[in-house]
């Protein structure tokens, strides 16, 4: 009992002195412990890239337009209704005709139809968005024909149009194009176009806000990381580069304010590039939107310009992180900043 | 232990970083960046003139491309980028664009076309509007008219463009009726004008002799029908534009005015005085019958049809002062719509439905305003001394309509895009008011 005693009195005096003196040695342990932080992150990536990674198949085919594909088969007439010429009503009203000789009439001109052309074939791909021409085969243009109407069935007539070599890529982006006045009236005048937006955006809050399709591409990025895995771990792009390249996307990004309802929408692109910054493809989510929404297609297009406009300034050692990425559009946010 | 904290935190705020950067699956090293700030700025486009294979025709050509451009910048959505910017000529651009040499200039869309006479007066024109950084072709069509007509198919291009641009239809192939104005205020002579919407073509219809008031437009764009004061009660008449011809669309007791088309022309809408009393009727331009669809001891007036027919917008002061109501086709269902301070008139329902325009008169000033069929979400478009009258353009997006300079009798013309912004004045010879806009021509 006394032993119990004693030897209880020892182990809480030497539990004292480890309270007393052993704290800091759980701080360093846990320092330690915290410094495999970020390269967990990355390890687990290079590691599942490694064994599989077929080189990156590039798209030489950036889906065609919708517009694109319906123009090219057959020149159809975009058949706007045939006028009919409405027999004066037989009314023998008492009040006579005006007395004066009714002045020059404005002409009652027939109609001029229109009728699609072929597109023509675009031997380059700009700046590699390679937009595979659908056919082939020569375009052409309908003959002309007196009657507009029938232009359309008229048979095509073999094109005429030479290949011609692809010219140099290169745009830089050019300095800002300066604005159309417009009066403002009752709010105070800021930025006009921005104000036009804004407007436009009351006035359509009715359309649905739309979800972006999430996820895809991820299983595809896989693959598209780093597959050079003797390259030196790079932990990621610091917040001031990711910054630096959305700065530059904005810069070459004309929002189509036209567009109605363009603040409820979100284009999603899936952008390739070269290490030394040429797109090499931009594809956009949502295909089948695209097709269906004349509006989205049109805010979509302007998002694909941004990108195929601007030349990026990226830094080539990090070329494993931005080889691929996806780049998220948001018009409301353009109007309303 | 703060010093753990600290540090833990440092390690969360990386790693959150890294996801952010790297994408919502941390597996993945897929970059992601949104996007959230753009130029907000008329869309730049090059039009090139059309090309033509002698002088006359090139000539023709460049002049198409001036009414294309004047249209597209009139709408305040595109500035059209100067052709001496432009590096390759219209004849090196028949086929396939130089894309480089148009992304040089930041032209984010180019057209380019040609002409060829056909016959002693037809005209082939055909066109391409190219998306010049995809490097591809988003429209390709073709016109076959008469060269006479060489203005309305340069506005037809405009229109496809617009449309395939803006994701909204055209406006530019349609044109304006209007009462042109003339002399000293006790002694005005009106007539009856048509025009193009931009201005051109211009011709009268009318000589003056009689005073003509409030025409419009049939929805084929062929027909105007208009109200002629002559004795002994204004009368409706209905003008066939093609054939000149004219003729009165009923007699009633007592006066007549407002006429309105219905949106398949079978119909008008219009308001008979009578006894102090003015109500709306429905007149079927077939059968002639008028059925009246307000009977409220009351001034009720300015008809206009809803675009599926359903509904008619008017004015009436019924409640002690001039306000909106809209009611059903056959007159059931009435109800106030508008709400705001002051009084409002000379309703007119958008072609798209989604808007009523009308004029407002508040504190000593007149408005041109908007509102959703419901009443709701009502803004003010203009303010002046007055401004009246109301018409939609036929995509719904720009609406014109008449202004008086304060201490003359001077009145123009006017467009205002819907959003407040882009006013122009639109060009006419003499005064103008009391415009209506032609559907898109067909």
């Amino acid at each position: 009992m006394r032993r119990a005693l004693i030897l209880s009195a020892a182990f809480h005096v030497a539990l004292g002195l480890l309270l007393l003196t052993g704290l800091p040695d759980f701080g360093e342990k846990l320092e330690v412990e915290e410094a495999v932080t970020v390269d967990i992150v990355a390890e687990p990536a290079s590691l599942l890239d490694k064994p599989p990674e077929p080189p990156e198949p590039e798209p030489a085919e950036a889906a065609p337009l919708p517009e694109r594909a319906a123009a090219s088969p057959a020149p159809q007439v975009a058949a706007r209704p045939e006028p009919r010429e409405e027999p004066p009503p037989p009314e023998p009203e008492p009040p006579p005709p005006e007395p004066a000789p009714p002045p020059p009439e404005p002409e009652p001109a027939p109609e001029p139809e229109p009728a699609e052309i072929e597109p023509v074939p675009v031997p380059e791909p700009p700046r590699a968005v390679a937009r595979p021409i659908a056919k082939p085969t020569p375009p052409e243009l309908p003959k002309p024909e007196p009657e507009p109407a029938e232009i359309a069935q008229a048979a095509p007539k073999p094109p005429a149009t030479p290949i011609r070599k692809p010219p140099p890529p290169e745009p830089e982006p050019v300095p800002e194009p300066e604005m159309v006045e417009a009066e403002p009236v009752e709010e105070p005048p800021e930025d006009e176009f921005s104000a036009m937006l804004r407007s436009v955006e009351t006035l359509n809050k009715r359309v649905k806000a739309d979800e972006r399709r999430e996820g895809e591409g991820t299983a595809e990025s896989e693959k598209a990381v780093a597959k050079d895995n003797d390259a030196p771990v790079i932990a990621s792009l610091t917040a001031s580069e990711i910054g630096a390249i959305k700065q530059q996307i904005e810069r070459c990004w004309n929002v189509p304010i036209g567009v109605r309802g363009i603040e409820t929408m979100q284009v999603t692109l899936r952008i390739r590039m070269t290490v030394e910054g040429e797109v090499t493809s931009v594809d956009i989510e949502d295909r089948s939107r695209l097709a269906a929404d004349s509006g989205f297609r049109i805010v979509a297009e302007s998002a694909q310009r941004a990108v195929l406009s601007c030349r990026l300034s990226l830094p080539p050692e990090k070329y494993e992180l931005w080889r691929d990425m996806v780049m998220t559009f948001h018009p409301r946010d353009a109007i309303s900043g | 232990m703060s010093r753990l904290t600290r540090r833990a935190f440092q390690g969360a705020g990386l790693a959150t970083l890294a996801v952010a950067g790297m994408g919502a699956d941390p597996l993945s090293a897929q970059l992601r960046v949104d996007i959230t700030s753009g130029r907000v700025e008329p869309m730049p486009i090059a039009l090139s003139p059309l090309f033509g294979a002698s002088a006359e025709d090139s000539s023709l050509g460049a002049a198409m491309m001036d009414v294309v451009a004047a249209d597209l910048e009139g709408s305040g959505l595109f500035r059209v980028i100067d052709g001496r910017a432009y590096i390759q000529s219209p004849a090196e651009l028949q086929d396939v664009p130089r894309f480089a040499d148009w992304r040089q200039i930041n032209a984010q869309a180019l057209v380019n076309g040609r002409i060829e006479r056909q016959g002693a007066n037809g005209l082939g024109v055909e066109f391409r509007l190219w998306d010049v950084f995809a490097g591809s072709q988003m429209r390709g069509l073709r016109y076959d008219g008469e060269r006479d007509n060489w203005r309305r198919i340069a506005h037809k291009i405009a229109d496809i463009v617009y449309e395939r641009l803006t994701g909204d239809g055209g406006y530019f192939d349609s044109r304006i009726v209007y009462i042109s104005e003339t002399g000293p205020a006790t002694r005005r002579v009106k007539r009856l004008a048509i025009m193009d919407q931009d201005g051109a073509n211009h011709s009268f219809l009318t000589d003056g002799n009689r005073l003509v008031l409030t025409p419009r437009m049939a929805p084929d764009g062929r027909r105007v029908a208009y109200l002629v004061y002559q004795s002994p009660a204004p009368q409706i008449y209905m003008r066939d534009l093609s054939s000149g011809r004219e003729n009165v669309l009923g007699s009633f007791r007592g006066m007549s005015f407002s006429p309105r088309f219905s949106p398949d022309g079978g119909r008008m809408l219009m308001t008979l005085a009578s006894e102090g009393n003015s109500d709306i009727y429905a007149f079927s331009t077939a059968s002639r019958d008028a059925r009246r669809l307000t009977t409220a001891p009351a001034i009720d007036t300015s008809p206009t049809f809803s675009p599926d027919g359903q509904r008619i917008a008017f004015n009436s002061d019924r409640g002690g002062s001039p306000q909106l109501y809209v009611m059903d086709a056959d007159g059931g269902n009435v109800a106030r719509i508008s709400f705001g301070s002051g009084h409002y008139g000379s309703p007119a329902w958008s072609p798209r439905g989604d808007l009523v325009a009308f004029t407002k008169i508040k504190g000593g000033m007149f408005h041109i305003g908007i509102m959703e069929p419901d009443g709701s979400n009502e803004r003010l478009l203009t303010r002046s001394f007055l401004d009246e009258g109301p018409t939609w353009s036929p995509n719904g997006r720009v609406i014109m309509f008449s202004r008086e300079d304060p201490g003359t009798d001077r009145t123009r013309l006017f467009t205002i895009d819907i959003t407040g912004y882009n006013e122009r004045e639109v060009a006419t010879p003499q005064d103008a008011s009391d415009p209506d806009w032609s559907p898109l021509i067909s």
